[in-house]
C-alpha cells in the first residue's frame, strides 16, 4: 500500500534527525536507543499491521490498527497533560523574574528620592 | 500603624488617577502596580500620588498583588489593602475594611458584596458555585468568593503568598487563609456594577477557566 512507503519514509527521516542529535550530542545514548527501539516497534506495525492483532486481543481490541489509534489517542493526550503542567511552571518563573525586576526598580527610584 | 493599599493596574489609564487621588484620602500609603499596560497607566498613577512599579510583560491580576505586596512590605506596611483599578469600591469603606485588623479582632477582612447592592441574577448564580466549591475545599464559609477587596495584617500577608498569576488567586488566597488557620471576616462592601464593570468582568467560561488553573496549580 502507498500510505507504508510513506510512513516508512516518514520513519526513516525522524530516525535520520534522532541519529544525527545524538551524534551532536544533544541526546544521550540512552535516549537514543530508546527512540531506536520506538521507530523499530513503529516500523514493524507499519509493515505488518495484523502484528498487532495477537497485543490487541489480549487487551479485548476487535482490531490491532484500532488499538494503536486507542494508545496514541492515549499518549497524546498525556503529552498534552504534561506540556500544560510544564507550561504553567515556565510561566510562574517568569512571573519572578519580572517580580524582581519590577521591585529593584522600584527600590532604586525609591532611593533617587530619598537622596 | 500603616496602611498601605495595593492596586493591581493593567491598562486602566482612564480611572487610575481618579482612584489613587480618592483613595489616598484614607491611607497611608497607595502602591499601584502596572501590569504591562500599553497606554499612560504608570504615570497617571504617578500623578495621583501612588508608590509605582511596574511589570514590563503583563503577567495577571495575581501576580500583581503578589509584586506589590511584597513591595508593601518592604516599606513596612502594618495592613494591606487589595484594591481594583477600575472605581467599582468606595474608597471611603476601607476604614470599615480594616478596623477589625486595627481593632486585633481578625488577621484578614475579606468584602461581601451581597450583603448591600444587588447583583444580576446570572451573576449571582456563578458566584453561588464559587461559594459552595470554596466551603468544600477551603474550609471558608463566605458569601462572596471572588471579590478583589481585601485587608491584611503584614504578618497575613507575609502567610498568604500567591503562586496564581490569573484570576485563580481570589480562590488561592481563601485556600492559604484555610491552610494557616487565619481568622477571618466578612465586612459589607458596596460595588458599584456599572456598564465597564459588567463587560469586564467574568464570564462564564472565565470561570471555568479559573477552575482549570486550580486544578493546574494541583500539579505543578
Amino acid at each position: 500500500m502507498l500510505i507504508q512507503y510513506f510512513l516508512i519514509l516518514l520513519v526513516l527521516v525522524i530516525v535520520y534527525r534522532t541519529f544525527s542529535r545524538w551524534k551532536q550530542g544533544s541526546l544521550a545514548l540512552k535516549e537514543f536507543i530508546f527512540w531506536l527501539c520506538f521507530w523499530a516497534i513503529a516500523c514493524v506495525v507499519v509493515l505488518k499491521p495484523e502484528s498487532t492483532n495477537f497485543v490487541a486481543n489480549i487487551l479485548g481490541v476487535g482490531r490491532g490498527a484500532d488499538m494503536v489509534v486507542y494508545l496514541s489517542v492515549i499518549l497524546l493526550f498525556y503529552i498534552v497533560f504534561q506540556i500544560t503542567v510544564k507550561t504553567e511552571k515556565l510561566e510562574r518563573n517568569i512571573t519572578k523574574i519580572v517580580r524582581k525586576m519590577a521591585i529593584s526598580e522600584a527600590q532604586k527610584n525609591n532611593k533617587e528620592e530619598n537622596k | 500603624m500603616k496602611i498601605t493599599v495595593v492596586i493591581p493596574a493593567f491598562n486602566e489609564e482612564k480611572t487610575i488617577f481618579d482612584v489613587v487621588s480618592d483613595v489616598k484620602k484614607y491611607v497611608d500609603e497607595v502602591i499601584v502596580v502596572d501590569d504591562g499596560s500599553s497606554d499612560n497607566t504608570l504615570t497617571r498613577a504617578e500623578k495621583g500620588g501612588a508608590v509605582v512599579c511596574s511589570h514590563f510583560i503583563n503577567r495577571g491580576q495575581g501576580a500583581a498583588l503578589e509584586t506589590g505586596k511584597q513591595i508593601a512590605l518592604l516599606r513596612n506596611a502594618d495592613i494591606i489593602v487589595h484594591y481594583d483599578a477600575d472605581g467599582q469600591f468606595l474608597p471611603e469603606e476601607i476604614k470599615l475594611m480594616i478596623e477589625p485588623i486595627v481593632a486585633g479582632r481578625t488577621e484578614v477582612v475579606l468584602g461581601n458584596r451581597f450583603l448591600k447592592s444587588a447583583i444580576p441574577p446570572f451573576k449571582k448564580f456563578l458566584l453561588g458555585g464559587g461559594i459552595l466549591l470554596t466551603r468544600l475545599t477551603s474550609g471558608l464559609k463566605l458569601g462572596d468568593t471572588h471579590n478583589g477587596f481585601r485587608a491584611l495584617s503584614s504578618s497575613a500577608a507575609q502567610k498568604i503568598i500567591i503562586e496564581h498569576n490569573r484570576m485563580a488567586h481570589a480562590s488561592e488566597i481563601l485556600d492559604k487563609i484555610g491552610k494557616n488557620k487565619l481568622s477571618y471576616a466578612e465586612v459589607p462592601v458596596t460595588l458599584k456594577y456599572f456598564p465597564v464593570a459588567v463587560r469586564r468582568g467574568q464570564n462564564f467560561f472565565d470561570y471555568l477557566k479559573i477552575l482549570f488553573d486550580l486544578f493546574l496549580g494541583r500539579m505543578v
